[in-house]
């Protein structure tokens, strides 16, 4: 039998493909140049790339684990690896959380929240948002969480749009540079699987709602910082298209979309850093509903 | 892909194989010399007749269908010869009608229909068998339809052809001018095009949707030739043979009822995948124990090949790509009223299958399942 050339190996791929400018760009600003401005070790420099690797390797050891050990499946690492996208969520993971997340902390909660998710066959939710948000809240118990690196801690910024579009807002480790973001999603855009409905009617739900309420509020020159920081275009570009939990129907994708942008807003007046995550993970309970109603 | 010259004959297979249909009247006994085109059985519905002339040698099962076996005599022998007509737009409609009725030739014929569709493109786009025949016996073809046409009364008639053959363009072209009535619509490649369903809700406008259809494709038309020229049908079939390991794709006439295990030992295919009817939405046959009939349109010889089905990604391509805008998902994993009205609807096309990145078989649950 014959098959298109799609697959979750080319979805990898693409996905990667698409990941790398921002994955350069995150060592560098929450690495190497921390590193050069004596604000962090040789281990601060090469962290963000630890996060990546970590993440990698723990979704693909989940892979290992359920496919090999416990279905006994027998097949090539590599299909193994890529016979799921887990390996790819640890990635995600590792680049919406904070660079002062424990290394350690991280690689248990996506472990086990990966793992857990390999058994949950029904109702998928997006396991990005959850095991990110597990993140953020056991941080929070400990200190308070933020987004602000060594550097951007001791400094004041005061920003333009400029400077939101190469990356010096704050947000996840490799979530912050507008411009490489941009790029990414025309890279993605082409890409058949990619639910490129779901970005758009996110980004417009949520850039209306936050234009309007910066109006009524007469608060014009928060709209770039509500826009651009806290991940919430990357969540949105990479996390809420997560193939698995979102709708996949013709009008359930635009009305997934919607309803992620809405509720991002609606969260952001409550918690700002959670905002997209929380929202997308909220949407994703309900996407089997979505795609029932709104074939 | 690989050209096709013309056609080769495939007719030399020893014995024949013709289904034993359900509750049928049997005409024969084990010992019987059996002429070519006599009917050896019908029930209700259908009529079987021998493809050859020879001896009933008795039944025998395959596949769990019980088959007729006839030694074939190899000298095709009539019981009657009808002789030839000279026009054959000069039956009637009722004359038509019986002839109709007496070969079983058109399924789900409609006496009232006022569009006539005529499928020139091959249902899977590797296959050639409309593309030879079109290029082998263009004005018979012609002839037939226009004569069709003047025959039912025909107010709308199209020939569907495809256009990545430019000599087959070319010669129907050169004549189609004398066919007025006969309106030539040329369709670019594409994967589901040559699907009966999805062809006639292209070529029917609103405008034709309120007279019903005939529809018939080009072995269709070959066969009302023969019985509106010669008063029998054609005892064999066409079917392309092609596939990784075939080095020229080749269009075969097959005597109905042929053994494909006759055919794959004159190849010397050993060994390897053979599917038949597609790629997209065809079977794997497990063992070379098939009989081929007239539904049969190619047989693909390819390498092993073990494509591993993964769990479904959720991607939606399937929803997207489907040409009658079903959910093929949806389809496939409930067995719920709107599931089953899915598979009502669903044309077998396989396109869900094909641009599923977790190589999920989503058409096995279709209705319309490949015979």
């Amino acid at each position: 039998m014959i098959q298109s050339s799609n697959s979750i190996k080319k979805c990898y791929f693409i996905y990667f493909l698409s990941l790398f400018p921002l994955i350069l760009f995150g060592i560098y600003k929450n690495g190497i140049s921390l590193y050069l401005k004596d604000y962090v070790s040789l281990y601060g420099a090469i962290k963000p790339l630890l996060f990546i690797i970590i993440g990698f390797i723990i979704g693909s050891l989940v892979n290992y684990i359920y496919e090999v050990l416990i279905k006994k499946k027998k097949a090539k690492l590599v299909d193994i690896i890529f016979s799921s996208f887990h390996s790819l969520y640890g990635v995600l993971v590792a680049c919406i959380i904070s660079i002062n997340t424990n290394i350690i902390l991280f690689s248990t909660v996506t472990f086990i929240v990966l793992l857990v998710s390999k058994f949950i066959k029904i109702n998928k939710i997006n396991y990005i948002a959850l095991t990110s948000l597990i993140i953020f809240f056991i941080m929070n118990l400990f200190n308070e969480f933020s987004f602000l690196n060594n550097y951007e801690a001791s400094n004041n910024f005061n920003m333009n749009a400029l400077d939101y579009l190469l990356g010096k807002g704050s947000g996840g480790i490799f979530t912050t540079n507008v411009l490489l973001l941009i790029i990414s999603f025309i890279v993605l855009y082409n890409f058949k699987i990619y639910k490129r409905n779901i970005p758009i009617f996110a980004t417009i739900t949520f850039s209306i709602l936050t234009i309007i309420y910066c109006l009524i509020m007469n608060d014009i020159s928060n709209i770039m910082n509500m826009l651009f920081t806290n991940g919430i275009l990357f969540s949105f570009v990479f996390i809420a298209t997560d193939s698995v939990s979102s709708s996949y129907t013709k009008k359930g994708i635009v009305i997934y979309g919607i309803i992620v942008g809405l509720l991002t807003f609606l969260l952001y007046l409550v918690q700002p850093a959670l905002s997209s995550l929380g929202a997308i993970l909220i949407a994703s309970i309900c996407n089997s509903f979505i795609d029932l109603k709104f074939e | 892909m690989k050209e096709v010259s013309n056609i080769e004959n495939f007719l030399n297979c020893d014995y024949i194989y013709l289904p034993i249909l359900n509750n049928s009247q049997i005409y024969y006994k084990e010992g019987d010399y059996i002429y070519k085109n006599e009917v050896l059985l019908e029930n209700n519905e259908n009529k079987v007749y021998s493809s050859v002339s020879g001896k009933v040698l008795g039944s025998t099962t395959i596949n769990n269908k019980k088959y007729i076996v006839i030694d074939n005599d190899y000298k095709d022998k009539l019981k009657t010869r009808f002789g030839t007509k000279k026009y054959i737009n000069k039956y009637s409609k009722e004359e038509f009608i019986e002839l109709v009725d007496k070969f079983n030739l058109i399924d789900n014929f409609n006496s009232n229909s006022k569009v006539l569709i005529v499928n020139g493109i091959d249902e899977y786009i590797e296959e050639l068998n409309y593309n030879v025949l079109l290029k082998e016996y263009t004005i018979q073809i012609l002839d037939c339809i226009d004569a069709l046409i003047d025959i039912m009364n025909i107010k709308k008639c199209f020939l569907a052809v495809s256009n990545n053959d430019i000599n087959v363009v070319d010669i129907l072209l050169n004549n189609i001018g004398t066919y007025p009535k006969i309106d030539l619509k040329l369709f670019s490649n594409s994967l589901t095009i040559g699907n009966k369903n999805i062809l006639i809700n292209k070529l029917t406008s609103y405008k034709n949707k309120k007279y019903p259809v005939l529809y018939l494709n080009i072995k269709d038309i070959l066969n009302i030739y023969n019985v509106l020229k010669k008063g029998r049908k054609n005892s064999y079939t066409y079917i392309t043979l092609t596939g990784n390991l075939i080095d020229y794709s080749k269009v075969l006439r097959v005597k109905i009822g042929t053994s494909l295990s006759d055919i794959v030992d004159y190849y010397k295919i050993n060994n390897k995948d053979i599917i038949i009817n597609g790629l997209l939405n065809g079977k794997k046959l497990n063992n070379t124990n098939f009989i081929i009939d007239n539904n049969i349109r190619s047989i693909f010889i390819n390498s092993n090949e073990e494509i591993k089905e993964n769990e479904c990604i959720n991607c939606g391509l399937c929803v997207n790509n489907c040409p009658v805008n079903i959910n093929p998902k949806y389809m496939y994993f409930n067995k719920d009223n709107k599931a089953l009205d899915y598979k009502k609807r669903c044309v077998n096309c396989g396109l869900c299958s094909y641009y599923c990145p977790s190589h999920i078989k989503l058409n096995k649950g279709c209705n319309n399942d490949t015979k």
